[in-house]
């Protein structure tokens, strides 16, 4: 039988059982769509988790003034150790080497007040470069800069919550904001960035320069932490350990006295999220796989079933004189033409599927190639080989015995 | 055409013990003859035909098709002979579903190789009196009309061999002996026909009857009624046994 022949009786064939042939579509179909549906909508789910780390900064050490001490029975920390002062971070600057970028911050909740509305939200004293160890930018309007900061300029970047919760769709920038009621200009708004993987939402939050939340808000002289970009993340721990010895030298902590700071990292936090990032990617491709197989034994049931109902027109053949690779490759061609279409298919429904599962969960769109492409080889081999069997199944019967059958 | 030289069959039982179906069989069938094969279901002629289509291959003796000794032939070889030299006629017709006239009787042309050629499939449906039926599809034929196709498909190769397994069992009288004056007249043409019947009536139209017992040949005699249908001249070789 030559190419042209086998092509064109098959394609007959199929049109003729088209019930049939319609179900093997579909399930190799299903089968791909649904393993690249999950796959990417796996992959949209790391990607929003790599890009949160992102804004949390994978390079961030926290050092925050704490002392766990009791006063008067009750356990106090935070804001009330006076020990961060500016002389710390300027000798931390100074001798402590890898050190790509540094931010000071005091913050507290103050009463925000614009026009008629009124609002107590966290304000955050920082420097210039906390936005950028934050790899935050702004939707309108400037950041402010070093100047400001040396003059404790009374300008308050927003962020994009309180924007909408004070002025609404108005256009906030270069608007009056009284916090605690000293006057400040709204300088810019910051990008959307919902909830952090530390549980913050930073869009609630506001951010003026670090001086004027000292001098002109808080009325302090020391800080409440000091963020520190490290320039190589192999660095951190040594990094870590480096403040730690330095900070105990000049607070004059004795050797068996504990800190009065911590030195922290999200690497722990970030690793916890990237584990459940790709344990989810991995259970999601094993699902996929058994999609696939599922869809293959769809296939290879239906091609079954197939050949057994045509075991008659398989004597018949045979007695014509085709010989057993004539029908071996007969419905071998017939079911893996099938399968490929449906692979094809599916792996159409599959970017469709993925985009809509993508917007509906507000994940970005991933369309993972390389395992969509590897899904596809995958369902081919396999549909490949569960068409085959039944086929050699056919192959092998005795003619004599497939002319009786009824 | 045929020479059968002390052919059986011997079927093996799933607990070992062996079944003779034929026994010692020698024949022979000259190019031209037409042939009835009778015998009680379970005399073995079902096993001769399987062999004679070269469907089966004997356990023991030789079977020479054409000159040709097939009786050692791989399944391969066989599928080949079966295709150029043998046309099947089957009694359910064997026609395939879903499938019009014409597209039937081009199957054994793709085995073939090469070009199918839809003309000779037509002129072969019109010789067998189906032209306007070409294109419908088996199921709107009546039961003689598929018959006829099946024949048609029989003669697509060109087969010098005609082997019909109660080629009218599934036909009422009338359409049973339409079908018969058909293969008669193939035989006019010159094709060797073996046909394996229960039909009396189909006699009539034989030259030669093989009556086959218990895996034997127990009587080969030939035909009165078929003199009037110019028989070739061979002699027929005694039955063994």
């Amino acid at each position: 039988m030559t190419w042209r022949h086998l092509m064109r009786g098959g394609l007959r064939q199929i049109w003729r059982y088209r019930l049939r042939s319609m179900l093997v579509i579909c399930c190799a179909a299903l089968g791909v769509a649904g393993a690249v549906t999950s796959v990417n909508y796996a992959s949209g789910g790391r990607q929003q988790v790599l890009s949160r780390i992102q804004q949390l900064g994978t390079r961030l050490l926290v050092i925050n003034a704490e002392q766990s001490r009791s006063v008067g029975g009750r356990a106090r920390t935070g804001t009330i150790v006076t020990t961060l002062t500016e002389a710390d971070y300027l000798a931390l600057r100074r001798d402590v080497d890898g050190i790509a970028r540094s931010s000071a911050m005091v913050s507290s909740g103050l009463r925000l007040k614009a026009g008629y509305l009124s609002k107590v939200a966290p304000v955050l004293g920082v420097e210039p470069d906390f936005f950028a160890i934050k790899s935050w930018v702004l939707a309108s309007g400037d950041f402010f800069e070093a100047e400001d900061v040396r003059r404790s300029a009374r300008v308050v970047l927003l962020g994009w919550q309180v924007a909408r919760d004070l002025y609404g769709d108005q256009d906030p920038l270069g608007e009056r904001l009284f916090i605690n009621r000293v006057p400040f200009e709204v300088a810019g708004v910051l990008a959307q960035r919902g909830q952090g993987l530390d549980v913050i939402n930073e869009d609630q939050q506001v951010y003026v320069p670090l001086t004027t939340a000292m001098r002109r808000l808080l009325n302090l002289d020391h800080y409440r932490s000091i963020l520190l970009d490290v320039e190589d993340s192999q660095d951190m721990v040594r990094v870590a350990a480096d403040v730690t010895a330095l900070l105990r030298v000049r607070h004059r902590i004795s050797a068996f006295r504990p800190d009065d700071f911590t030195v922290g990292s999200q690497q722990e936090l970030i690793e916890t999220q990237l584990a459940a990032a790709s344990r989810l990617g991995f259970l999601v491709r094993w699902i996929g796989f058994s999609g696939l197989v599922v869809s293959g034994l769809g296939v290879l049931a239906i091609a079954w079933i197939a050949v057994r109902d045509r075991t008659r027109e398989i004597g018949t053949r045979r007695a014509l004189g085709a010989r057993r690779r004539d029908v071996f490759f007969q419905f071998a061609f017939e079911a893996s033409t099938l399968a490929m279409i449906g692979a094809g298919t599916g792996l159409g429904a599959g970017w469709l599927a993925s985009r809509l599962a993508a917007s509906q969960a507000k994940l970005p769109f991933v369309f993972d190639l390389d395992n969509a492409l590897l899904a596809l080889g995958m369902a081919v081999v396999l549909n490949f080989v569960f068409a085959s069997w039944p086929a050699i199944r056919a192959a092998r019967m005795d003619p004599i015995q497939a002319l009786r059958h009824e | 055409m045929i020479e059968i030289h002390g052919i059986s069959r011997i079927y093996m039982r799933e607990d070992g013990t062996p079944v003779p179906a034929l026994r010692d069989v020698s024949f022979s069938i000259g190019r031209g003859e037409f042939v009835t094969v009778r015998g009680a279901s379970g005399s073995g002629k079902s096993s001769l035909l399987n062999i004679l289509g070269c469907l089966d291959t004997p356990t023991a003796g030789t079977y020479r098709l054409d000159g040709e000794d097939v009786s050692g032939y791989t399944d391969e070889q066989r599928s080949n002979i079966r295709c150029h030299k043998i046309g099947f006629v089957f009694q359910s017709f064997n026609l395939l579903p879903r499938t019009t006239a014409v597209e039937n009787v081009e199957i054994p042309a793709l085995y073939v190789g090469g070009r199918v050629d839809r003309d000779r499939a037509l002129d072969i449906l019109g010789r067998v009196g189906l032209a306007e039926r070409a294109g419908h599809f088996v199921s709107e034929l009546s039961g003689g009309e598929q018959q006829r196709v099946a024949i048609a498909r029989a003669l697509m190769n060109d087969a010098p061999l005609l082997l019909a397994d109660e080629p009218t069992g599934n036909l009422d009288s009338a359409a049973g002996e339409s079908i018969m004056r058909l293969l008669a007249e193939l035989h006019r043409e010159g094709r060797t026909i073996v046909l394996v019947t229960h039909d009396d009536g189909v006699a009539a139209y034989a030259q030669r009857e093989l009556l086959i017992r218990d895996g034997l040949i127990a009587s080969d005699r030939p035909l009165p009624g078929a003199s009037a249908h110019a028989p070739d001249s061979t002699a027929a070789v005694p039955a063994s046994g």
